[in-house]
């Protein structure tokens, strides 16, 4: 009955003469196409007293390009139906447009323009407010407070700790001229990855892109890498104005190139996937925590394991001290041959509905790309996750132990006081 | 775009409606299960049941008790869901193709035989208090809902879909389980199917299956609700003012449906739209500021949502009701015409890409209408839109007149409304 499927797909990959890196692949019986202008920046590598300002950069991008006004950026958009949009975190920052075939090139065009932005003084100071505003709402967004204090507990001066968003204190002392440096330094072609996944003519693409990006200039594409010193920790705000309790408990992994990332993925998703995980049906299923999962946080040199549980304040301490339970029993105790079966069940089922996504395809080829230098079927992801053996899980916690120490950080209603991580156990071995 | 608008539909004898849409090029197929019950089918004593029935849904069949059920899904990779609404209940996975078959079979009996166990009813109630509580901690979407709720207080359509405390803690098993048997019939129910799969062999299945299943009164009759103005204002320690204005719209089945869809767009629904550009790009007074629209059987609503700090507040609530104004008494451009079909046709064929997407638009398409629509009839009725079309639906609405507006903030109603917004 099916002809071609989505997993029958083609790969490209070509370097411009200017040091951009274009990656493509084709997806039989798609109707759309994602490109991307992903840059390999974010918050880590920008200078402390300027935190924000890639993803105030993000904005601006949308604000003026050396070929287009707003309103004509926004205005093409629209006129291509495009589903488009930018996102900044610590290591990345990245531009896209979805769009129905016959547009790919107009899009292409269009998203590769907002890596051109002229950063104009008068646009900068109207957009801070926009900035400004931004981050007040993510101040009455519980879970985004909850992480933000996280990551400050968890990686202490490590660059990983900053807020993408800034603050308002740096947000308001940034100027126009350091972004503007900024740019000049990060947005050059050797630090710059462009995909393509869906339904698109390669070498139209290629001939697109090249003529572009031909006066772009080429920057640099250094990182600076910092050790994380992992220092067991508790840290409580509180924050009377939210009605739930939001806690956060971090151990190590792995490095998003570690070969052992699968292993590590597979751990988390018996931990703490959404449904069916050991964290479900400690907490979940028994009413303690609408919800509790674990998920892994891979960077270019760091990773963690991070346990999210959001409950009643009267339930935290007994939440707290179940999660940290299943914590303990998974790093001591046996893991079941038939869960590491499910959890690959899960995921290679994951992998195969989300490679049907041309945006969602776009994204893995990036990743695959920065991580592996080179791209990797589905069906390439698919045998690494099978291959992955009990041996393999308990040697990752072996390296990386979940228990005992732990970072836990936790935000709502509660004072300091109120949670005791010492109850049970101990932070410290 | 024709391959995608192959469809086959057939009732069963049981009285189950199927409908299904093979596709070309993936190998993941969806299945949903509609049931046609949602919030606004619910008594005075018992809001929130809906959702407290779903929720229990998968916590154990007569056959397999939660842990069991769980672990075959998981095993098998399929992915599921369920959810209750104001309208319909939907429950429904995500595998891959080989495992329709397994997943009809495990979904059947989480529809028509669950077991509601006693201490998962008892769980599924604190996680749905919790839930009522955790909206608390999301002003946006609480300002949304309260926006409904008030345009059609004294409408069973105003009902609030997580219940009230009162109605979460008095429910017992008893009632959930006659609320099952009275609204999971096989006359009130749409199995839709879209993706990688076998139609001849997966109806022989449900065929099968559901000839057993008992039919029942079927879907609801709903009246057409009225309106109401007002304004609800609750002061809260956020860091920005949450605004939220709302308007009466029009029903799926209303012949200008798509023109209502129109407004919506040109009013708030991309960085292009009016309100886009003059309350974030030219005064920089929110970063989240937007419009949608919601059809529903018998009525539709328009909301506009606005987040700013509280100290630019009331300018940002006089610019947004400036703007209602202007579409009031002009409606909207050629221009932006041709703008908003564009976006709307486009995000209609591009959602259609994925399995699940194609899955939900046919379930909700034959749950309103009895019958599929391709997309290429949606898009040349979505061109068939004038200008003056909008003009009328605009006008027809009285959009000042019927005004809700609701906000959540450290602003007082009289900070944020006063002099701008007539009290009621």
């Amino acid at each position: 009955m099916v002809t071609a499927t989505r997993q029958d797909s083609r790969f490209y990959t070509h370097k411009l003469p200017n040091g951009l890196q274009m990656l493509g692949q084709y997806m039989p019986g798609t109707q759309s196409a994602t490109p991307i202008f992903w840059v390999r920046t974010g918050t880590r590598d920008e200078p402390a007293e300027e935190m924000g300002v890639s993803h105030f950069l993000e904005h601006m991008a949308f604000r003026r390009s050396k070929r287009l006004t707003g309103s004509e950026i926004d205005r093409a958009f629209e006129e291509m139906g495009a589903d488009h949009n930018a996102g900044t975190w610590l290591e990345m920052t990245f531009y896209w447009a979805r769009v129905l075939s016959e547009n790919v090139g107009w899009a292409t065009q269009v998203v590769g323009d907002l890596t051109q932005p002229v950063l104009d003084k008068e646009d900068f100071d109207q957009e801070r407010h926009v900035i400004l505003e931004e981050i007040a709402r993510y101040e009455d967004i519980p879970s985004h407070v909850l992480v933000a204090h996280f990551m400050r507990g968890y990686f202490g001066s490590n660059p990983l700790s900053r807020e993408t968003l800034g603050t308002p204190e740096t947000i308001k002392a940034l100027t126009v001229e350091q972004m503007r440096e900024y740019w000049q330094r990060r947005y050059g072609t050797e630090n710059m990855v462009f995909a393509i996944a869906g339904n698109f003519v390669w070498d139209d693409v290629v001939q697109e892109v090249e003529t572009l990006s031909r006066d772009w200039h080429r920057g640099e594409s250094l990182r600076e890498e910092a050790a994380v010193d992992f220092h067991p920790s508790m840290h409580v705000i509180e924050r009377q104005k939210f009605a739930q309790e939001q806690i956060a408990i971090g151990v190590p992994s792995v490095s998003y190139s570690d070969p052992r990332y699968y292993a590590a993925d597979l751990l988390a998703t018996i931990l703490g996937d959404d449904t069916g995980s050991r964290l479900y049906w400690a907490l979940h299923e028994r009413g303690l925590a609408e919800s509790a999962t674990a998920q892994i946080m891979s960077f270019h040199d760091a990773g963690l394991m991070l346990i999210h549980v959001a409950t009643e304040p009267d339930k935290a301490q007994a939440a707290l001290e179940t999660a940290r339970e299943q914590l303990q029993i998974l790093q001591n105790g046996p893991i079941d041959i038939q869960e590491l079966e499910r959890a690959k069940a899960k995921l290679t089922s994951s992998v195969v509905i989300g490679g049907e996504s041309t945006y969602a395809r776009s994204m893995a080829i990036v990743h695959s790309w920065l991580v592996h230098c080179k791209l990797e079927t589905l069906e390439e992801v698919r045998q690494k996750i099978e291959a992955v053996t009990l041996e393999d899980l308990h040697s990752v916690l072996r390296d990386r132990p979940v228990a005992p120490r732990q970072v836990i950080a936790a935000v709502g209603p509660l004072p300091e006081s109120s949670l005791d991580a010492q109850a049970g156990l101990s932070i410290e071995a | 775009m024709e391959q995608n608008d192959v469809f086959v539909s057939t009732l069963l004898e049981s009285g189950v409606q199927v409908v299904g849409q093979p596709m070309q090029g993936v190998e993941s197929a969806a299945i949903g299960i509609l049931i046609g019950t949602g919030a606004r089918d619910e008594g005075s004593d018992e809001y929130g049941i809906s959702h407290f029935t779903e929720q229990t849904l998968f916590r154990g069949t007569e056959h397999l008790d939660s842990r069991q059920l769980s672990d075959r899904l998981d095993s098998l990779g399929i992915s599921y869901d369920s959810s209750a609404g104001l309208e319909m209940t939907v429950v429904s996975a995500v595998m891959v193709g080989d495992r329709v078959p397994a997943a009809i079979d495990l979904l059947a009996d989480v529809v028509r035989f669950p077991a509601f166990p006693a201490d998962a009813i008892e769980s599924v109630r604190t996680l749905a208090l919790q839930e009522l509580r955790q909206r608390e901690d999301q002003p946006a979407q609480l300002v949304m809902d309260t926006l409904r709720q008030k345009l059609f207080a004294g409408s069973p359509i105003s009902h609030d879909v997580l219940g009230t405390p009162e109605s979460i803690r008095s429910l017992r098993r008893d009632d959930l389980r006659r609320y099952w048997e009275t609204r999971y019939t096989a006359n009130n129910m749409i199995i839709s199917i879209a993706g990688n799969f076998d139609w001849d062999s997966t109806i022989d299945q449900l065929a099968r299956i559901t000839a057993s299943w008992p039919q029942g009164a079927g879907r609801m009759v709903m009246e057409t609700p009225g309106t109401r103005v007002g304004v609800t204002v609750v002061e809260r320690d956020t860091t920005q003012e949450n605004i939220g204005l709302a308007f009466p719209g029009l029903p799926v089945t209303d012949p200008h449906y798509y023109a209502a869809a129109l407004v919506s767009q040109a009013l708030g629904g991309s960085s292009n739209s009016r309100l886009f550009r003059e309350v974030r790009d030219k005064r920089g007074l929110a970063y989240a500021v937007q419009s949608r629209f919601d059809g529903l059987e018998k009525t539709g609503l328009f909301r506009i949502y606005a987040g700013t700090s509280a100290d630019r507040a009331h300018e940002s609530v006089e610019v947004v009701l400036e703007e209602l104004r202007k579409l009031e008494a002009g409606g909207i451009t050629e221009d932006e015409l041709v703008l908003s079909k564009t976006r709307l046709k486009s995000q209609m064929v591009m959602r259609s890409e994925s399995t699940s997407g194609r899955m939900a638009a046919n379930l909700r398409s034959w749950w309103y209408e009895s019958r599929l629509r391709g997309l290429a009839e949606i898009s040349e009725r979505i061109d068939h839109v004038t200008v003056d079309e909008v003009l009328n639906v605009l006008r027809s609405l009285h959009i000042i007149d019927n005004l809700n507006a609701a906000a959540i903030g450290p602003r007082s109603e009289d900070e944020l409304f006063g002099g701008v917004l007539a009290r009621t």
